[in-house]
């Protein structure tokens, strides 16, 4: 059994309740918008959903399982007992608090402002207060992985931290940097708006702040799943990780880019300069290289360990990988999906190509392929490889568990490559209901009825995970042996000392941050025409 | 544990990537595209730092009586509104009462109930009526004796009055969900009662007649003092017997 197996499965669980409850929302909103439903749905209801469902599957679920599998990192890999876990309590407790106040706030029906919040927008105080405390109890995660590292490394001088390890602390450096935008808006324009202390708000500025939060979050919620191709997928498919080294690089690139270039997510705003969407463009493109180092050196840590179990040829090493093994399995599928929508992010982040695409469907399309895809589906993996250590019962049926990594597979797809094509046919994103009459976008139609099946096949998945996890926790227990991660091939080459500290690389994000967003930030104290009313969603008002 | 030096050359490649980027994208694109949009070398510079020099309306011949209010909603304006006192405006409302009922329920249908209507409302159409942006020769004579003061305790004393019942009554398609096809948005998303906007009047229960006639000015353009002109782009779209039904539906008998 794992040391603080309560505490990580407490997250775990959390989280995965928190995933098949709002998932559902997802699939009903799909449905609600599609010709299949038969007529508009209630606006106010529809976005209502939207809200709740962002929310806590943007804020909650993933920033639990990232908070949970860093702490079974943390015991596992640094192999001694988590230093601070009443702190990690209080940091869950924190984030259970918030969620519920956000949900009920989204629930009443006074908060449907949708997770990006959307100033002018102003809904209740609880719910930005709630959401201000999932952050706050995140936070207390970030120190714990510091400090925890921190002080492995004191016990440790000159040897190099675990890999996993190393990703993770990674992470929560980037976490921290990344929410102190959404942090700044909260609490310096949205809370004070809703409070009724300011009657205006720049809008601009919320933008352009929530933006700095927005694309790195992704980033954010990644990295457990890079973190389990590197350190659990080869081990799994039998073979060594093909460069430790390669992992770190990835690792330190992801969190020196991922915050500085969320200037991409204004290309369309007016209130910035276009020399700064083309200094975005080119740091998101930079994006490419940590994602094809992964996605290479996984493939070739797969080759390797196809190759060992009497794989020949071209590709025959493929055939020969143990699918049957739920992270082989994810991980593969995973880096296809990542494929694909990895192609749409690079059109994404073309000043010019983004132009045709912004604000469509494509973009639903290209974050839910990417995360609720590529991510989710590790995070599933992560979810089947630690139950065991975490419950002391072994996983109920690898077989089961396979199936449920296909159909995640498979409903996503048929979800979000119509969206992909609606999107480049126009399709306007955040709609309650399209008029389907309408001969000029008649043509959407069957695909977005397709995409809304999709979604069917997608809660079909979600409830096997659930039974899957459920009824492992209630079979037989069985001696599990440690959480033990992949061996590399350069485990033994010397390290540079910048590959096993983060402090260098978090100062250049910083400074990174200060080339890109300091005067898109900085005009909004001089530039006052982005001063507009705030605009109540309170019912009744 | 090596002491290569891994971490100067990450800062330094990173900074190589931002000064190349920024020489292109502040200067070279600029340069190019100066021509293509008639600019200056250097107004093309700053337009690619976000800095442009103001142009447009000013311009313009005759620019104030192409706008249609002077209201803007601003802090300054926002300020004032809140500033209003409703005794102060009971005491210069007295006068109001003859058309617009002593409780700001209207006796008359031709005349429009005020009472219950949010003060950014009743402010923006008082000011209108004082600059001239919406012209009645009632109403025009009415505010003349207003200050920017009491322009603010008049829309907080009507706001402060407790509304007239509304209806709830199933939605017609256009107040539900307009006519996309028409490029005609919900009146509902704007006017209630699903969705409402800074400036726009809640109109169920509103007096039938009056809307009817609103609605006509608005097609018209005998009534222009709408800011960007939505309310007469949508008047213009509905037909004659639309504009009735609407005016119906939103001014149907109190329950």
């Amino acid at each position: 059994m794992l040391r603080s197996s309560r505490l990580v499965l407490w997250h775990f669980w959390l989280a995965f309740i928190t995933f098949a409850g709002f998932i559902v929302l997802g699939a009903w909103q799909m449905w609600a918008r599609s010709p299949l439903h038969g007529g508009p749905a209630d606006p106010e209801l529809y976005y209502r959903s939207v809200t709740a469902h962002g929310t806590m599957l943007a804020y909650v679920f993933p920033t639990l399982i990232a908070m949970g599998f860093g702490y079974a990192v943390s015991v596992s890999a640094l192999d001694r007992p988590l230093r601070g876990e009443k702190l990690a309590w209080i940091g869950f407790a924190l984030v259970l608090v918030g969620a519920l106040m956000a949900v009920l706030a989204v629930a009443g029906g006074n908060s449907s402002v949708l997770y990006t919040f959307y100033p002018p927008l102003t809904g209740s105080p609880f719910y930005y207060l709630g959401v201000v405390l999932i952050v706050v109890g995140s936070w207390f995660w970030v120190g714990l992985m510091v400090h925890n590292m921190a002080a492995w490394k004191r016990d440790h001088p000159g040897k190099p931290v675990p890999l996993a390890m190393y990703g993770t602390v990674a992470n929560a450096l980037l976490w921290v940097w990344t929410s102190v935008g959404a942090a700044l808006v909260l609490l310096f324009q949205l809370l004070p708006m809703t409070l009724g202390w300011t009657s205006t708000v720049d809008a601009g500025l919320a933008r352009a702040l929530f933006s700095w939060t927005l694309h790195a979050i992704v980033y954010f919620w990644l990295f457990p799943a890079y973190i389990a191709y590197y350190t659990l997928a080869p081990r799994d498919a039998g073979g060594p990780l093909y460069s430790d080294r390669m992992g770190r690089v990835a690792f330190v690139l992801l969190l020196v880019l991922a915050m500085p270039i969320g200037l991409h997510h204004l290309f369309a705003d007016p209130n910035v300069g276009t020399g700064f969407k083309f200094l975005a463009s080119v740091f998101t493109a930079a994006v490419v290289i940590p994602t094809l180092l992964t996605v290479g050196g996984i493939t070739v840590s797969l080759e390797i360990a196809g190759r060992l179990r009497g794989g020949r040829g071209l590709l025959g090493w493929v055939r020969a990988l143990p699918w049957d093994r739920p992270m082989v399995l994810a991980t593969g599928l995973s880096l296809v999906m990542l494929g694909f929508g990895g192609a749409g992010g690079i059109i994404n982040m073309s000043y010019t190509l983004d132009s045709t695409v912004h604000n469509t469907q494509w973009i639903t399309g290209h974050f839910h392929l990417i995360f609720g895809g590529a991510v989710v589906i590790m995070y599933f993996a992560i979810a089947y490889e630690l139950w065991p250590h975490l419950t002391g019962h072994p996983l109920h049926s690898a077989k089961l568990a396979c199936v449920q990594l296909w159909l995640w597979t498979i409903g996503m797809i048929v979800v979000t490559f119509p969206w992909h094509a609606v999107g480049l046919m126009g399709q306007p994103r955040r709609m309650a209901y399209y008029d389907w009459s309408n001969p000029a976008i008649a043509a959407q139609g069957p695909l977005v009825s397709l995409s809304a099946i999709g979604g069917l096949i997608l809660l079909l998945s979600g409830a096997l995970l659930i039974v899957i996890l459920l009824r492992s926790q209630s079979g037989e227990k069985a001696e599990v042996g440690a959480l033990r991660y992949s061996r590399a091939l350069d485990d033994a080459a010397p390290l540079p000392r910048a590959l096993n500290s983060l402090g260098v690389w978090f100062g250049l994000m910083v400074a990174l941050t200060v080339v890109n967003y300091g005067y898109p930030i900085a005009q909004s104290f001089f530039l006052q025409h982005n001063q507009v009313p705030a605009h109540s969603v309170l019912i009744g008002k | 544990m090596t002491n290569e030096r891994f971490g100067l050359i990450g800062w330094l490649l990173a900074f190589a990537v931002a000064v190349v980027s920024i020489v292109i994208g502040f200067v070279w694109f600029p340069a190019l595209q100066a021509n293509a949009l008639g600019l200056s070398w250097w107004d093309a510079i700053c337009r690619a730092t976000g800095i442009t020099r103001t142009a447009g309306p000013a311009q313009i011949a005759n620019a104030a009586a192409a706008v249609p209010s002077t209201v803007v909603w601003n802090r300054a304006t926002l300020g004032a509104i809140a500033s209003g006192d409703a005794q102060r405006g009971k005491a210069l409302a007295a006068g109001c009462a003859a058309c617009h009922g002593a409780q700001g329920i209207s006796p008359s249908e031709a005349f429009p109930n005020l009472a219950g209507l949010p003060a950014m409302v009743l402010y923006k159409q008082l000011e209108d009526y004082r600059s001239g942006k919406r012209e009645n020769p009632i109403m025009q004579g009415m505010v003349a004796a207003l200050d920017d003061q009491k322009v603010a305790d008049v829309a907080a004393y009507f706001a402060s009055l407790p509304p007239g019942k509304r209806g709830d009554g199933e939605m017609p398609a256009l107040v539900a969900i307009g006519s996309p096809m028409r490029s005609i948005a919900p009146c509902s998303a704007c006017h209630g009662p699903l969705g409402f906007k800074d400036g726009a009047p809640p109109l169920e229960g509103q007096k039938a007649a009056y809307l009817k006639a609103q609605l006509d000015a608005f097609a018209t353009g005998a009534r222009h003092n709408d800011i960007n002109q939505q309310m007469r782009e949508i008047a213009r779209a509905l037909n004659a017997s639309e504009r009735n039904a609407l005016a119906e539906w939103y001014g149907k008998p109190q329950r």
